[in-house]
């Protein structure tokens, strides 16, 4: 899809909208009044040098902080006072930062767990079979992440390029509106990366996966963004096309410095 | 350049890294050790010797056939069961004409080893350390003894007959009572992530234990309960009076312990444990419902160390507070630690430790405590993930080799 096709096909509605959020940590200001849209079925790229409040964004967004003020909407409805597992259960799924997959458990059952909160009810769970059904989608999925031949591994014996994998199929498998990453690309090596990159591009084009994704690659973000956000202490500096990014002098500012 | 990090540049392979297929040789030597210490340590101990003998033989039995059999096969599942069997028949068969005393401290091993699974539970799977398991033991003899006494008490100023209910009726009860207890204590404990279970759990044992001690009219205070199993005891129309058909009720509970919880780890449930044990945050964004599911696991652990509260007070006949103390409740800690935590056999290893190994180091008079520390320590130091988790890394690694 190029960015043309992707403008005309964008629906006016966002699925989600972030409204004014405000973070500040004692005296810090790490995230300044932030607004931006996700619109559904696009790649969303948010830039910014260290420090400047990706994540902490990320992490109000998806609840992990109260946000001082501002609000997140999800498809019209108010989430903004809602815990971590009720939006996810409601369709905002995410990766952090560090490796967050889980070391005792084997390859197959990550993607298990990270499906089983949309299935049933808590008690209704206990009766049903270990592995919900789950086992042949998830097989296929971690298939497509080139991890197929380690399904019976414990995934602390995987390595990090592959832990990473196994962490964004887990992200997806929940059929997410939105995907929010947090550096897919952090410490993955080169030859892995593309392998991330096009996991990625495949899924928002096979499967209308709508990303956001935080990241200081930015060749990384340039080749697989529709839309990019460039962050600079807490504040939006500018929105546009990579190729609108790519040139700005201010964004170049941000990053080379004066 | 970060990418440039030759360790993170390992893509290839992610097979047999990380500990789980590790062999260390001092863990390898220091499990040898401690066989041997377990197997010599008994030898010319009067009455025991030729069942300790057996005992031994029925815990090598177990980890052997973990040790050797692949997990994820039919034939593995198979043979593994068949040697939980065997260690459940010995249980089965060993009280024919043994004197009253030996089946009794077995039955204490039966009715601990219940309070053992229940802690590994919450602490093994679910990830939270409770230190209140002998107060949750206490409360369900408690209720149970009351519940089925019919005696009349005065507490506040008035006098209360107190029912006289059947005893399976005061088992379930008792349960309700610890896991209703157990939700009130960890509720507020749960809400944020933390040891905090832990510090609420200890603080809630020695309230309880002061309760038991005061509320003399009902609980008799620090002179205790006896609990006759009187002329016409009877569950299910068997006579429960001869401590040996006694003994098989407390079996049957540990047997229907074992299988639930082996149900809650493998269902869906159990995953949500792990993955909360694990990493709690990540559980939670994939909308994992982190404070239910601690609580339940929590509940449940506590509930079952309640019913096994009810048979402990009818097994030794006598319950007095002391025996709900904290140093009870860091037994069941240590033994669940000790025998692996998160692994089904581990508690039943664990639980000899503090019940028939620690009965054996008594001849040492006051220095039993001594050795018992020792004994603890040594294990700690040769096998950190206790005895069926070290076995557990033994197994992967003969796997590993195996796989070549």
């Amino acid at each position: 899809m190029s960015t043309a096709d992707y403008e005309d096909a964008r629906t006016p509605s966002p699925v989600v909208e972030v409204r004014n959020i405000s973070k500040s940590f004692g005296g810090v200001v790490a995230v300044n009044d932030v607004s931006f849209d996700v619109y559904p079925g696009e790649i969303l790229g948010l830039i910014g040098p260290n420090g400047c409040g990706k994540t902490t964004l990320f992490n109000c967004v998806l609840g992990q902080y109260a946000p001082d003020a501002g609000q997140v909407m999800l498809k019209g409805t108010d989430v903004s006072r809602w815990s971590p597992p009720q939006r996810a259960k409601h369709g905002l799924s995410r990766t952090f930062q560090l490796l967050q997959v889980f070391d005792s458990m084997s390859v197959r059952d990550n993607p298990i767990m990270a499906k089983q909160p949309h299935i049933s009810t808590i008690f209704g769970r206990l009766f049903k079979s270990p592995d919900l059904g789950l086992s042949e989608e998830v097989d296929n999925v971690i298939g497509r992440f080139k991890l197929g031949h380690l399904a019976d591994e414990i995934a602390i014996n995987l390595s990090y390029g592959q832990k990473k994998l196994l962490d964004t199929a887990m992200a997806f498998i929940a059929e997410p509106e939105v995907a929010f990453l947090d550096e897919p690309a952090g410490g993955v090596n080169l030859t892995m990366l593309g392998d991330v990159e096009n996991r990625i591009r495949e899924l928002n084009e096979q499967d209308g996966v709508t990303f956001a994704i935080v990241e200081h690659n930015m060749e990384f973000i340039f080749g697989l963004a529709h839309r990019v956000i460039v962050m600079t202490e807490g504040s939006v500096l500018m929105v546009g096309t990579p190729d609108q990014v790519r040139n700005d002098p201010r964004v170049v500012e941000v990053y080379l410095g004066e | 350049m970060l990418h440039d990090n030759p360790v993170l540049d390992e893509t290839q392979g992610g097979v047999d890294k990380g500990d789980t297929g590790r062999l260390s040789i001092p863990l390898a030597a220091g499990l040898v050790v401690l066989m041997a210490f377990l197997i010599w340590f008994p030898i010319g101990k009067s009455e025991f010797t030729p069942i300790m003998w057996l005992w031994i033989l029925a815990l090598v039995g177990i980890v052997t056939a973990n040790l050797l059999i692949p997990v994820r096969t039919k034939n593995g599942t198979f043979v593994r069961l068949l040697s939980s069997f065997g260690f459940v028949l010995f249980l089965v068969v060993f009280p024919f004409g043994r004197a009253n005393s030996t089946i009794t401290d077995f039955g204490i091993y039966v009715v601990f080893a219940v309070c053992v699974i229940g802690v590994n539970l919450t602490f093994g799977y679910a990830g939270q350390v409770s230190i209140a398991q002998a107060a949750f033991l206490g409360i369900g003899a408690y209720t149970s003894v009351l519940l089925d006494s019919g005696s009349e008490v005065g507490v506040f100023g008035m006098t209360f007959t107190l029912p006289n209910l059947p005893f399976l009726l005061t088992i379930l009860i008792a349960i309700a009572v610890a896991m209703l207890f157990s939700v009130l204590v960890g509720m507020p404990a749960l809400r944020v992530r933390g040891p905090w279970l832990a510090f609420v759990t200890l603080a809630f044992n020695v309230l309880i234990y002061l309760v038991f001690i005061n509320e003399e009219e009902l609980t008799g205070g620090s002179r205790g309960i006896r609990v006759l199993r009187e002329e016409g005891f009877e569950v299910f129309g068997i006579d429960m009076v001869p401590l040996g058909n006694y003994y098989y009720l407390c079996l049957a509970f540990l047997i229907i312990t074992i299988l639930l919880v082996w149900y809650i780890v493998r269902s869906p449930w159990g995953r949500s444990f792990k993955a909360i044990r694990d990493n709690a945050d990540r559980a939670a964004s994939l909308g994992v419902d982190v404070r239910v599911y601690t609580l339940l696991a929590f509940a449940i652990g506590s509930g079952v160390a309640g019913g096994a509260g009810a048979l402990y007070a009818r097994l030794v006949e006598y319950i007095e507070p002391r025996s709900f103390f904290l140093g009870q409740s860091f037994d069941f800690l240590f033994a669940s630690v000790i025998g692996g935590l998160g692994t089904l056999a581990g508690p039943l290893i664990g639980t000899s430790f503090i019940t028939i190994i620690a009965d054996h180091l008594r001849f040492a008079g006051d220095w039993y405590r001594v050795w018992f520390a020792l004994l603890a320590i040594l294990t700690m130091v040769i096998a950190p993930k206790g005895v069926a988790g070290s076995f557990n890394v033994l197994r992967n690694y003969v796997q590993a080799r195996r796989r070549g």
